[in-house]
């Protein structure tokens, strides 16, 4: 070990500069893995912000009649808990959230396209971040009725603590909400949620749905699976058969093109690694050339040629080693540091330590550094004893 | 092995190198000697007479000859490079005449090298480099780099480095030539003292009659050809 350490010492600058080289390819690689799995990250969230987790199936289920609002509360409470199903209302028509009489807000009336009356496991099967507070609780029959808002919604309707009307076109009725909280939907346009147990049981006489849609997140389930699930439901529920599954999540459209990128940008680390490996070959064989007088010796003192090829080798190795070390040390800093570089509300996973592009870098700088060496060694190992009499 | 026993002998040694015009040429030609453990043999001759060809052939760098050589009644040729390395690290010793130190090496690291490639742990190899170090009187030097040691020195190093494994034969190819006189007296008489301390024997290529003169025997390369001079 010492007799590497000092061969690495014969060129400092020189061992520094292989380092580096090995260092960028290894973080290159990991930075490489790393970006493409943020750019997935990115692209998967925004994905399922928007059309729901990968898979998702919708399925319609039109009343055909009005329902109570204790049936309504039956069909929330009924949803499968063993699976993630969540449930909007459809058809409804001139429900509104305002902003509360005095209360400050600006006098904005949000349509009633904007107002989701959900149930279910709604964060289970949309990706919607909590910017602030909270989702809505479990408790549905405490006023003032509980309401989330999106992003957009809370720049005219006003955040945690605004009080809001809730009314619609069935009744004169207007009933006090309060926002508990903001989620980052995705969605651009205003948009409001409120529970829909919390709505039936607080003003039943407000919403009343044509029907519903059940949004299904069952990973692994096929169509068919969730068309029998779904029709299993209504018929516990003594309600009309649903319509055929339709899948509405589009992130396997972008998988495609993300696994290409990540091709290409695997193919861009490998180009780094094969550049740092033509360096270090260079580098190491500049290097042999320039000590063939000192191996030489060696091999008059006693080195065998596989102890040169060993100290030659050897010494890359250990300088590979070391940069595994700290490229190691370096990307767990990174990935440890990157979420204060996200904004709090980001759809977006924080990237885990990329233990594969890790052990893949360090492995193949460990792998450059034994091709650049290789030979290198052997050159080193072919020096003749004969010569050491001849300067 | 006694001490009347030789050490070496060659009988009809041939040299035979091809240039890389694919000329041959023969710097040493039937040669015929034998060196006795514990004595010492200067070769001496003209530039390109094969001095140094010879040395290298008995101190088992080259085995490309024809004739017969044994060392220590063993043909090199029948031995694999890591057991003529081996042979080489313990048994043998060189000075060159440039010194041939390691740049990046100070005189102990310098020295323990050899000792290490002889067999000795590292911490022995340090051990003996230091007190060789001190037989050459460069106790005081032991921690200097090549760069900050003055010729003479270097070369003394070179003499600890070849002594430090006590080896059978010291192989020394115009230890002096790069010294001015004075110096080269002192180093001279240094690698003698050396060996003779050691029971070592010394083969020691030099143009100075002087110096050939205070080894035990002197044989002459004459293009080629050995002959063995009355001293």
């Amino acid at each position: 070990m010492i007799d590497l350490l000092q061969d690495l010492r014969i060129h400092p600058l020189r061992t520094v500069l292989t380092g580096v080289s090995l260092f960028i390819g290894v973080l290159a690689v990991v930075g490489i893995v790393l970006a493409g799995s943020v750019a997935r990250s990115v692209a998967v969230a925004t994905a399922e912000q928007q059309s729901g987790r990968s898979p998702s199936y919708l399925t319609s289920i039109e009343f055909g009649k009005e329902l109570t609002g204790q049936r309504l509360i039956e069909l929330a409470h009924s949803l499968p808990t063993t699976t993630r199903v969540s449930m909007e209302y459809t058809g409804l028509e001139g429900i509104a959230v305002s902003p509360w009489p005095g209360d400050g807000g600006v006098p904005v009336t949000v349509t009633r396209s904007a107002v989701s009356i959900v149930a279910g496991d709604m964060l289970g099967t949309l990706r919607m971040p909590i910017t602030s507070g909270r989702w809505l609780s479990a408790d549905e029959q405490t006023a003032p009725i509980e309401v989330v808002v999106n992003k957009a919604s809370a720049r005219t309707i006003g955040g945690q603590g605004r009080v809001v009307a809730i009314s619609g076109t069935g009744s004169t009725r207007v009933s006090p909400g309060v926002v508990v909280g903001i989620v980052n939907d995705g969605d651009s346009e205003p948009r409001i949620y409120v529970k829909a147990t919390a709505l039936a049981h607080l003003a039943p006489t407000i919403a009343r749905p044509s029907g519903i849609v059940l949004r299904w997140h069952v990973p692994g389930w096929t169509s068919s699976q969730v068309a029998s699930a779904s029709s299993d439901w209504a018929a516990d529920m003594r309600l009309p058969p649903p319509d055929s599954p339709v899948r509405v999540d589009t992130v396997d459209e972008f998988l495609p093109v993300i696994s290409t990128l990540q091709v290409s940008f695997g193919a861009a680390a490998v180009l780094a690694l094969a550049v740092a490996a033509i360096g270090i070959l260079n580098v190491g064989l500049a290097s042999i050339s320039e000590r063939s007088r000192e191996l030489v010796i060696r091999r008059a003192l006693g080195a065998s040629r596989a102890s040169i090829f060993a100290l030659v080798v050897g010494s890359s190795m250990l300088l590979a080693v070391a940069v595994a070390i700290i490229s190691v040390v370096v990307a767990a800093a990174v990935v440890a540091a990157f979420p204060m570089f996200l904004p709090p509300d980001t759809p977006i996973d924080s990237p885990v330590f990329p233990v594969m592009a890790v052990v893949v870098g360090t492995s193949a700088a460990l792998l450059t550094a034994l091709l650049g060496a290789l030979a290198p060694g052997l050159a080193a190992s072919r020096s003749q004893p004969g010569n050491a009499l001849r300067t | 092995m006694n001490a009347s026993d030789p050490l070496l002998s060659a009988v009809g040694l041939t040299v035979e190198i091809t240039l890389a015009d694919g000329s041959r040429l023969r710097p040493v030609m039937d040669a015929t000697v034998s060196v006795c453990e514990g004595t010492s043999a200067a070769i001496v001759g003209r530039s390109g007479s094969g001095k140094t060809s010879l040395a290298s052939v008995l101190g088992l760098l080259n085995t490309g000859f024809s004739g017969s050589y044994r060392f220590r009644g063993q043909d090199p040729r029948d031995l694999s490079d890591r057991r003529l390395s081996e042979m080489r690290a313990r048994d043998v010793g060189f000075v060159f005449q440039n010194f041939s130190l390691m740049a990046h090496l100070n005189a102990t690291a310098n020295v323990a090298v050899a000792a290490q490639y002889a067999g000795h742990n590292r911490a022995d190899a340090v051990k003996r480099a230091r007190t060789s170090l001190s037989m050459v009187g460069l106790g005081n030097r032991a921690e200097a780099f090549p760069r900050q040691l003055s010729g003479g020195e270097q070369q003394r190093v070179a003499i600890a480095r070849a002594l430090v494994s006590e080896p059978r034969l010291v192989v020394a190819d115009e230890p002096t030539g790069a010294l001015d006189l004075d110096t080269g007296d002192d180093v001279f008489r240094l690698l003698l003292d050396g060996v003779r301390n050691l029971g070592t024997t010394l083969v020691v290529v030099t143009h100075d009659p002087t110096r050939a003169g205070s080894c035990d025997r002197v044989l002459t390369m004459d293009r080629g050809r050995l002959s063995e001079s009355c001293t």
